[in-house]
């Protein structure tokens, strides 16, 4: 879409839109101020995480408010295993796939019920979907269900039965829905298709909204843990959450049973932060790549203009 | 299974419908009709494991001390001599911790190795610790029980399992003498057995464990600076000592200290001779602790000491990571100090000026400590109900699980627990097995549910400085200690395995307000009416019933 | 909350929403209606499926509210008991404690931590450097990746009674300071972890209302001597009606379900009076005592509720002139 490109070139030409006049001092200095404080309460627990997990040994195992020397031991100790990357390539698959997938099942859904009034039967099946938002199923009946349809130990069980958000379908609807009308019902005045409407139309129009179904997808999938810990027997095939838990818990009894004496202690906090550190590093690199879709103004220039 | 049906039936006061219920399908489900249950049995022929080749550095017949070793066995014996299985398949579903196994198709030599030791197949499921139980009850669900299974019997869910019938009843194939086809699974005293009995049935295979698992130590460097010292002779001594601890502010690094930095309720339990949860008074009627005077009493005692400063403000938290104060008085495991390699030797090393020593606890008055013995406990293998009506494959799967229980002193549990030497592990200077190499996650898929034989306590070389003051803790712990009259009737008490949590976390929250100052020890009374109200009086009256029964 | 009176020029009509097509001259019949949006149902379908095989099918399961259940019995073979589950759970002494804590967190998070992402948002919407915005966006957006474990660790070193606040305080000579085990604020401070962990990421999906605006409305908006302030008023705030209407509604849907994990962690220190919510209620009742009877029903209550809240909570949006979910 020429007329996109042009809006969005527009503004930034100018560093920010031309509308925009600089506010004054003192709303500056507050706002600076405010956003300050902001980034340094949101911005210490993560150096906390990070500086802990480089903690010396010792001072970890004596208790340290914050640590002041170093070591690559945790590290070293979480890499040594050699299942860490495999565990990496799990994730990795599943939250790439499992996002698309995610994605297209989601916004197809939720194009198909964006118009409940016209459409006999689609406000049935938002209710129905709506409903399972607050009724869930166990985990015994989920089980049964992945292991009658011979998911069991597959990567699959892991992507499938997330595929849609009821959560994420409902906004997405909500944002289709808020789009604006002029151009689909041109496209449909055209005799353009309902999927053609929605692949040309529809989803380019919706990108911010994917972005950030996108993101939700991407970080429940790389964040998948206990669903891997029931349908995966296979360790090979462990996403990396479980596999670095698996470290984590080395050592740790089941509740209410000092299970064997024999056991290690538990290793100190700085494994517990390196694991920390390696589990989520990789998906908060994702964000920053999404915020392009996230320019205002990419929209009307192409109905008006 | 049955004697648990006819009780409920019988014995339910004011339980609703579902209780009843319960104990019929239960008893259906067991297959054991009419009146008694199962065949006749003994209790199983204790053959203790051979001697080992060393001697004790202390030697005891206390009830709940072990003998002390400090040097290693120098030859390892063959505890099992039986020709290998025949190379079927043998499934278990067992608890993992750690880095996932490498798998046997990608080269494991421990796994090649054992499955050719023990002539099978050996197939585990790797059930990691945090989803133990949900694991179980998927498991169930299923229908489908893997051979072997490690069983928590202090879990509701995995109790389920049991009075369900998915394990096998093993009464009469281990009944005696017949024990003894399994010489490693005969290694294990009545005491054992008899604690992990199930409706007065054989269900579980269990590991002996220590009765004394923790003790108290102190940071002697922090001890020394107060006017007390070391050995406070009772409650109030130890109070002063603690106060003086905290008023020093910090310690050795500039480290905070305190009297105490982490609410450990058993240390105080022994202190104030608090006994068991559910203890017989004088009477012979079985009452709860927390009406006892001696509970009252640490309660005050407790609430005061955390009024002066005794404890650490963090020392109610669950996140040991919370915890960066130093304090004169913890309460630790066994294993991570006498037995372990690191313990107080490095723990000094890691905060220079500290020094630890363990701590031989008065009693509140005067008088001895009290400390209760931890008999019986989770840790079991149970074989599946299904695998076990076929008798061949029973023996199998039993051989297999006599092999995994080889006592310590033998060649195969030096293998099952280290590896193979030169791969997985390296003799040290003292004769120590010492994991070594590259290879450490090929033992992944041992099998840890399961031990026999001797339970000493095995000193590490590293701790001799501390050796006599450990020997004369614990076994003053020992003569000091009593065993729950409950012991092994635990799972007796329907209501205990349905609403216990419930009430364990009423008990705990009272007594934790209390201590800090939420709540106040003149609503003791209130808070046990409350307790009993909500199923206490119901496992109190299921527990006498038990009592009864078991002749006790 | 009109949106067509609010918003300045450009806004969309509020009519039905989404695409439309040929207006009919007269009712079609119901068949018909159905063969006109027939390409429609090609985009229903395999999300209907999805969700009768993925969600359905499991929620039969939820049977075993009305058994007394275990897992190797099975659904065939436990005994059923009609409502007697459910009656436990009303009977429970508890959880009336549990009930009135989870609706006052409840009640305070729809207060406190539901506008704390818009506030945010339109902070940051107002700064004028496009690189300190995507900063500071990517900056608060990571506590949300922290466990609850972490957090209320580092919480603790700060507010806590041996933490950096009460540190300050004694060196300034007042008296010590420990938010974190002081049970008749602890709501506030549940409500404000919340806050701090997941505001910033909550503003993300506002980003992606405000990147829908048309540039035309700010412009017009400047040119009519709007300023900053007003602009925000009158022309951002309108169109993250609609977003943060569903969000609402679906935040009261969902009002017995506060921090399980949260609280749990919390609780030695404050004590259940405090912090016993329904579901840490429901974890020590139902699922530690392998009563999974109880711990059903209690989801099926939740999920009654829930529902009934939902169609409230859309119908009262409509009857104010908002849109709703449907």
């Amino acid at each position: 879409m020429a007329t996109t490109t042009m809006t969005r070139s527009r503004q930034a030409e100018g560093g920010r839109p031309p509308w925009m006049n600089p506010p004054s001092p003192l709303v500056r200095g507050i706002k600076a101020l405010v956003i300050a404080l902001i980034v340094i309460t949101m911005l210490y627990p993560l150096v906390y995480v990070i500086a802990m997990s480089f903690a010396a040994p010792e001072q970890a195992r004596s208790g340290v408010v914050f640590p002041t020397r170093y070591s690559l031991d945790a590290y070293r100790a979480i890499f040594n295993g050699g299942t860490v990357t495999q565990g990496l390539q799990n994730s990795l698959f599943i939250t790439v796939v499992g996002t698309v997938l995610s994605l297209a099942a989601t916004s197809t859904l939720a194009w198909g019920l964006a118009r409940t009034r016209q459409v006999p039967g689609a406000k049935a099946v938002l209710i129905m979907v709506l409903a399972t938002m607050f009724f869930g199923a166990g985990i015994i009946p989920n089980f049964m269900l992945i292991k009658y349809l011979g998911l069991l130990d597959s990567t699959w069980s892991l992507i499938v039965p997330g595929l849609i958000s009821a959560f994420n379908m409902i906004v997405i609807r909500n944002f289709f829905q808020n789009l604006p009308e002029e151009l689909i019902e041109a496209a449909r005045i055209d005799g353009a298709g309902e999927w053609r409407i929605f692949l040309r139309i529809v989803l380019p129009l919706s990108k911010p909204v994917l972005a950030v179904m996108g993101l939700f997808y991407a970080v429940g999938y790389w964040n998948t843990y206990f669903n891997a810990l029931l349908y995966i027997n296979d360790s090979e095939k462990w996403p990396i959450q479980v596999v670095l838990q698996q470290y984590v818990l080395a050592g740790v009894a089941i509740p209410g049973a000092v299970v064997s004496p024999d056991q290690p202690a538990p290793p100190g906090v700085t494994l517990q932060m390196a694991v920390i550190v390696l589990a989520t590093v990789p998906i908060l690199l994702v964000y920053p790549f999404l915020q392009r879709y996230f320019t205002s103004g990419v929209l009307t220039g192409a109905i008006k203009g | 299974m049955v004697e648990f049906s006819r009780r409920r039936l019988l014995g339910a006061v004011g339980a609703a419908a579902a209780a009843a219920t319960v104990g019929s399908t239960a008893a259906g489900c067991s297959g054991s009709a009419g009146g008694s249950a199962g065949g006749d049995y003994d209790m199983p022929t204790y053959q203790p494991a051979p001697d080992l080749d060393v001697q004790p550095h202390f030697a005891t017949e206390t009830p709940g001390m072990e003998h002390v070793y400090t040097d290693y066995p120098k030859t390892w014996f063959k505890s099992v001599d039986r020709e290998p299985g025949s190379g079927g398949k043998v499934t278990t579903f067992q608890l993992t911790w750690g880095d996932p196994s490498k798998p046997l198709e990608d080269g494991n030599q421990y796994w090649a190795e054992l499955n050719e030791r023990l002539g099978v197949s050996f197939e585990p499921q790797f059930v990691p610790q945090p989803v133990f139980d949900q694991k179980f009850a998927t498991m169930l669900a299923s229908g489908e029980v893997p051979d072997l299974v490690f069983v928590n019997d202090q879990s509701a869910v995995n109790l389920q399992g049991i009075r369900d019938g998915a394990f096998a009843d093993l009464s009469e194939v281990l009944s005696g003498d017949n024990i003894l086809k399994w010489p490693n699974l005969a290694a294990r005293k009545e005491e054992i057995w008899q604690a992990s009995l199930k409706d007065g049935r054989i269900y579980q295979i269990p590991s002996p464990v220590w009765a004394l698992t923790n003790l108290p130590v102190m940071r002697t460097d922090l001890v020394d600076q107060t006017a007390v010292g070391r050995a406070p002779a009772d409650a109030d001594q130890l109070l002063a000592m603690l106060k003086e601890v905290s008023a020093l502010g910090s310690g050795p690094g500039g480290q905070q200290v305190y009297g105490v930095n982490k609410y450990d309720p058993i240390m105080w339990y022994r202190l104030f001779k608090v006994g068991p949860d559910w203890q017989l008074d004088d009477d012979g009627e079985l009452v709860l602790s927390a009406t006892t005077d001696r509970y009252r009493q640490m309660l005050t005692w407790l609430a005061q000491a955390w009024a002066e400063g005794v404890f650490d403000p963090v020392a109610m938290t669950t996140n040991p990571a919370d915890i960066v104060s130093g304090a004169a008085l913890a309460y630790k495991a066994v294993g991570e100090t006498a037995v372990s390699a690191d313990g107080f030797a490095l723990w000094e090393a890691d905060l220079p000026g500290a020094a630890y020593d363990f701590f031989d606890m008065p009693g509140f008055d005067g008088s001895g400590q009290l400390v209760v013995r931890n008999i019986p406990y989770g840790k079991s293998t149970c074989v599946s109900a299904a695998a076990a009506e076929d008798e061949d494959r029973l023996t199998e799967i039993l051989n297999v699980l006599d092999y995994l229980s080889a006592p310590f002193g033998s060649e195969e549990a030096l293998f099952v627990a280290w590896g193979q030497e030169g791969r997985h592990y390296e003799f040290d200077a003292n004769g120590i097995p010492v994991p070594t190499g590259d290879d450490l996650n090929e033992l992944g898929v041992q099998y840890v549910g399961v031990t026999s034989g001797d339970n000493s306590y095995r000193v590490h070389p590293n701790q001799s400085v501390w050796l006599d003051s450990f020997v004369q803790v614990m076994e003053s712990m020992a003569q000091h200690s009593i065993a729950r009259p409950l012991e092994g009737l635990e799972g007796a008490s329907d209501t205990f395995v349905t609403k216990g949590a419930q009430l364990r976390q009423l008990w705990d929250d009272f007594e934790r307000g209390v201590i800090t100052g939420r709540e106040s020890v003149d609503d003791l009374e209130s808070f046990v009416d409350n307790f009993m109200s909500q199923g206490g009086t119901m496992v109190r009256d299921e527990y006498t019933q038990a009592l009864k029964d078991a002749g006790k | 909350m009109s949106v067509q009176t609010a918003a300045g020029p450009g806004t969309r009509a509020s009519r039905a929403p989404g695409p439309e097509p040929r207006r009919p001259r007269r009712r079609l019949s119901l068949r018909q209606r159905i063969w006109r949006e027939r390409w429609t149902y090609t985009f229903i379908l395999p999300g209907a499926l999805f969700f009768l095989v993925f969600a359905y099918v499991p929620m039969l399961g939820n049977v075993v509210a009305f058994q007394d259940y275990t897992p190797f019995r099975g659904i065939d073979g436990s005994p059923w008991v009609g409502f007697a589950n459910f009656t436990a759970i009303f009977q429970d002494p508890e959880v009336l404690t549990a009930l009135r804590n989870t609706l006052i967190i409840a009640f305070l998070q729809l207060v406190f931590a539901f506008p704390a992402p818009i506030a945010l948002a339109l902070l940051l919407h107002s700064l004028l450097s496009e690189r300190v915005k995507r900063l500071v966006q990517t900056i608060v957006y990571l506590p949300h990746f922290l466990s609850w474990v972490i957090v209320i660790s580092v919480w603790q070193q700060v507010l806590g009674g041996g933490g950096l606040v009460a540190g300050l305080m004694q060196d300034w000579g007042m008296g010590g300071f420990d938010a974190m085990t002081n049970a008749d604020t602890f709501k506030f401070l549940v409500v404000a972890q919340n806050v701090w962990k997941d505001c910033g990421w909550g503003t993300i999906i506002f980003f992606a209302a405000i990147a829908g605006i048309p540039s035309e409305r700010y412009e017009a908006a400047a040119i009519d001597g709007a300023s900053g302030w007003q602009r925000t008023c009158h022309v951002t705030l309108p169109a993250l009606i609609p977003v943060t209407t569903l969000l609402l509604i679906l935040n009261i849907g969902s009002i017995l379900t506060v921090g399980f994990e949260q609280l749990l962690l919390q609780q030695p220190m404050v004590g259940a009076d405090a912090a016993q919510v329904l579901d840490t209620f429901v974890y020590f009742r139902g699922v530690l005592g392998g009563q999974w009877g109880i711990a059903t029903a209690a989801g099926l209550l939740k999920g009654v509720i829930g529902t009934i809240l939902v169609l409230s909570a859309n119908k009262l949006a409509k009857r104010m002139g908002g849109e709703g979910i449907f």
